[in-house]
Order: C-alpha cells, then structure tokens, then sequence
C-alpha cells in the first residue's frame, strides 16, 4: 500500500473510532429541524435570507441574466453590476475601496497569501478564523499566535520578532466576544504593524447602518484591511475585503483564489445589494438582535450556564467534551432547540461547544422556550459536572 | 515572588487550564499531544500562559522539549528570570 494510501486509511479508521465515541450522530444523521421548531444554528442575525426584498432581487436576476457570464472575476468590468456594488460597500463601510470575493474563506487566504511576503511574522490571535491561518501557510509566512485578546502578550511577541500583520476577527464566532480593538489599534501604531480585521459576524449587528465595529469606534482610517463572510447578516454566499485603492485593483489579479476560481452570480450581487439596502435601514432589526442576545445570555446565566466569555448574539453552550455536546445537542433538538455543534478542528480539544446563534425576529415566546428547554435538560446532560461550570463555581468563590 | 513548591503547582495548573484537564490526570511524564490529544496551538497557548504569569521569555523553539509537564520544569528551569 502507498504512503498516501495508507495514510488515508488511518485517518478514515480514526474517523471512524471517533465518530463511534460520540454515541450518535452530531452531524450526517441528526434529526432535522421541523417547521415549528428552533432553528438556532444559522448566522443570518437580521433574518434577511427570506426578506421579500432579497429575495424579489434574486429572482428578477436569475431571470434576467441566468447564471452570468461565468468566469474569473479577472475579467469582470467595470459596468458590471458586481463593481457597483463593489462601490456601494466601501461608501457603506467608510473604506477606500471594497473587492468582493467567492466568501469569507477566500477572502481571508487571498488576502494574506497576496499581501505577506514569504518568512514575515503574521500574529494571529488563538482563536481567530482558520481561514486566516490558512492565509499565512498559504503565504509562507509565519504564523506568531497571541494568547486570545491579549495585547500584552502581543506586544511582547512583536517585541521578539518584528513588526508584521496582525490578524483578528472583530467579533469571534464560537465564543461570542469582542476584539479589543482599540487596543490592538494602538499597539499595531506603536510596533508599526499593520491589522487585519476580520468582521464577518459584526457587519449589519453593529455600528451605524450596520457597517460594523470598526467605523462604530472611528477607526476606519486605522486599519488597514477589513475582511468579511457575506454568508451571515448579508444572508448570501461571497466575502470582502476592504482595503486602499491600490491594493483592491492589485488583488483580483494576485489573490489566487479571486485568479483561479469564477467570481460572484449576478443573482448572488442582486441578493447582497438588496440585502446592503435593508440592512442599511434596520436599526429596528439591530435593536430586536441586541435584545434578544441579552435576554438569552441573562436566562441562561440563570439557569446556571457557563458562557462566559460571550458578550453577543453568539452564545456558547460549553460541555467542553465531544461526546458532552452530542449529549446535550440530541436532548435539546428533542425539545425543538436546534444550535450548532463544534468540535475540532473548529475549537481547541476538550473545548467543545454547542453555539446558540440569535436572530432578530425570535419572539419572547421563542426566546422562553429555548430557555424552558435548556432549563429541562440540565440533569440529562450533566450540567453540574463540566468543566465550564465548574470554572463558574469557581470563580464565584 | 512564589516559593518554588508554590510556583511548581502553579506550572501545573496553568499546563491543566490550557490542556482542559484536571491535574490528577496529568502524571508527570504524561506527553500532551500523543496522550493527551493536545494539538499544536494549545502547546503555544502553555508556552505563552507560562510566560505572561513568570514574566520570562521562552523562545517557541524550545517547543519539542515542553512535550511533557517534567520538559516544562526542564525548561522554565533554564529561562533568565526563573
């Protein structure tokens, strides 16, 4: 048997032996939420996917252009629909210029692969996206990682090894908690490094008209790039990056992600410039999204859950295991409470977490049920023994 | 400053803290990645916790060496400051 061969059957064996650990299906298998229930896994925070509006877009698109031209975003010109938008996005964000990308993934690597010279320090916060590790191995770079929001840390690894990127999201996406970006701001400004702010989960909740927490604390002009997944409040599938002019003229030909995979369908364009002009508009949306993150994080608080550090319509259920989370995820989807299980590579091991993800348009009644069936299944699932909890008991003492 | 045997325990439990364990799991000599299914960026995560509450500075190539919770001694043992 080759190596390679060989090597895939150890890794399909350990999958296997893994999977079987669970004691059921966490993914493939799981039962699907029905029409009644809650389904607390989407990140479509202003519940735009199925607004009328988003919607009419995409259809009129569809029929009027089918499925586009179909190439590289190389080659897309300047009259096309996807540049206007393009245009629309860098007004909304405050930011010189916007190049819109397949998705977040792809913004994230294409970014750093075309802007980062080989052997160049990239720090990374601990638990920043993976697609901005990607990034930095796709750069050669190397990548420095900081103890998650620690900027003490992070000055003394820049200290160590010279000034490069700092790459962050702005709001995390299993553990619910901010940046702090001011801080990070003045540290890069001191060190002479520049920053790479990842702000898919705050684009559309934040700031105003939604442009995010960057242009929320002025700091626009301070950060050098900003990047996104337009796959959660824009409810579509593509990604930005805003940046200088220069560099988003640069990119479309040097991002090899933007070179060497078909760029945006016009309907995708259609569906994400009608999402940016409700979201622009939703204040309402954003002030429901913030209540109803609140109510949830009080309630489970008081139920006695440990989800610290979350400060954000992103919450975490922690029973920090595998098999914890299969656990609880089975006994909360019986109840109609359906949120996202992640496990490795998606968290740290032993750091498992079932994410509970708010939306907008949840109703009190909706938010009470989620809490009554968190609430019921607390024995079943062994709450007082994880670990998370115990760290709460802790803390208190 | 903590006395040694202080400051011994405390290098077990920042190890267990990031490793998510509890320190009667972690025997002395127990490798974190192969026995404890440690991954690379939770190694980091000892190496910079262990710096911050010490105040030393560990270069990220003594990595290998920190395999176990006797490497770690090992090699704070070593840093200037200790």
């Amino acid at each position: 048997m080759s190596g390679e061969l060989s090597y895939l059957q150890d890794r399909l064996k350990a999958w296997g032996i893994r999977q079987a650990s669970w004691g059921g299906p966490l993914y493939r298998g799981r039962a699907t939420p029905g029409p009644t229930d809650l389904a607390l896994m989407s990140n479509d925070y202003l519940a735009l996917g199925g607004h009328p509006a988003v919607l009419d877009a995409q259809i009129a698109s569809l029929r009027a252009h089918g499925n586009g031209a179909l190439m590289s975003g190389a080659f897309t010109g300047d009259t096309d629909p996807l540049r206007h938008l393009e245009t629309d996005l860098a007004d909304w964000l405050d930011a010189p210029a916007v190049m819109l990308c397949q998705s977040g993934w792809a913004a994230n690597v294409g970014l750093v692969q075309a802007i980062c010279p080989p052997g160049r320090p990239v720090y990374v916060d601990e638990l920043a996206h993976a697609s901005l590790w990607e990034g930095i191995a796709a750069a050669k770079a190397v990548a420095r990682p900081f103890l998650h929001n620690d900027t003490e840390n992070l000055e003394r690894l820049i200290r160590q090894y010279g000034p490069g990127l700092i790459a962050f999201d702005t709001l995390y996406s299993v553990t619910g908690d901010f940046c702090p970006l001011l801080d990070l701001t003045t540290l890069a400004a001191r060190t002479g490094c520049e920053l790479v702010a990842d702000e898919s989960h705050t684009l559309g909740v934040l700031g105003h008209r939604g442009a995010g927490l960057v242009p929320s604390l002025g700091l626009t002009g301070r950060i050098a790039y900003r990047t996104a997944s337009l796959a959660k409040a824009f409810a579509g599938r593509a990604g930005l990056i805003a940046c200088a002019k220069e560099t988003a003229n640069y990119l479309p030909y040097h991002s090899l992600g933007a070179v060497f995979s078909s760029t945006l369908l016009p309907h995708d364009v259609a569906g994400l410039a009608a999402a940016l002009r409700v979201m622009s508009d939703a204040d309402d949306r954003r002030k429901r999204l913030d209540d109803n993150a609140r109510v949830l994080r009080e309630g489970l608080t008081e139920l006695g859950y440990n989800i610290t550090p979350s400060e954000s319509q992103i919450i975490p259920l922690q029973p920090g295991t595998e098999h914890g989370v299969r656990v609880l995820q089975q006994a909360l989807d019986a109840r109609g409470v359906f949120g996202a299980a992640f496990v490795p590579p998606s968290v740290p091991n032993r750091r498992c977490v079932q994410r509970l993800s708010v939306h907008s348009e949840l109703t009190a009644a909706d938010l009470d049920r989620v809490l009554a069936g968190c609430a019921a299944v607390r024995d079943e699932v062994g709450l007082a023994t994880w670990k998370s909890t115990r760290r709460l008991a802790a803390a208190h003492h | 400053m903590l006395t040694t045997d202080a400051r011994q325990i405390r290098i077990t439990e920042i190890v267990c803290d990031r490793l998510e364990l509890e320190p009667e799991e972690l025997a002395e000599t127990d490798r974190f990645v192969e026995e404890h299914g440690a991954d690379s960026l939770a190694l980091i995560g000892v190496l910079a916790a262990l710096e911050k509450e010490f105040k030393v500075t560990i270069d990220q190539s003594e990595m290998p060496r920190m395999a176990h919770l006797a490497g770690v001694r090992e090699v704070l043992s070593e840093t200037k400051g200790w």
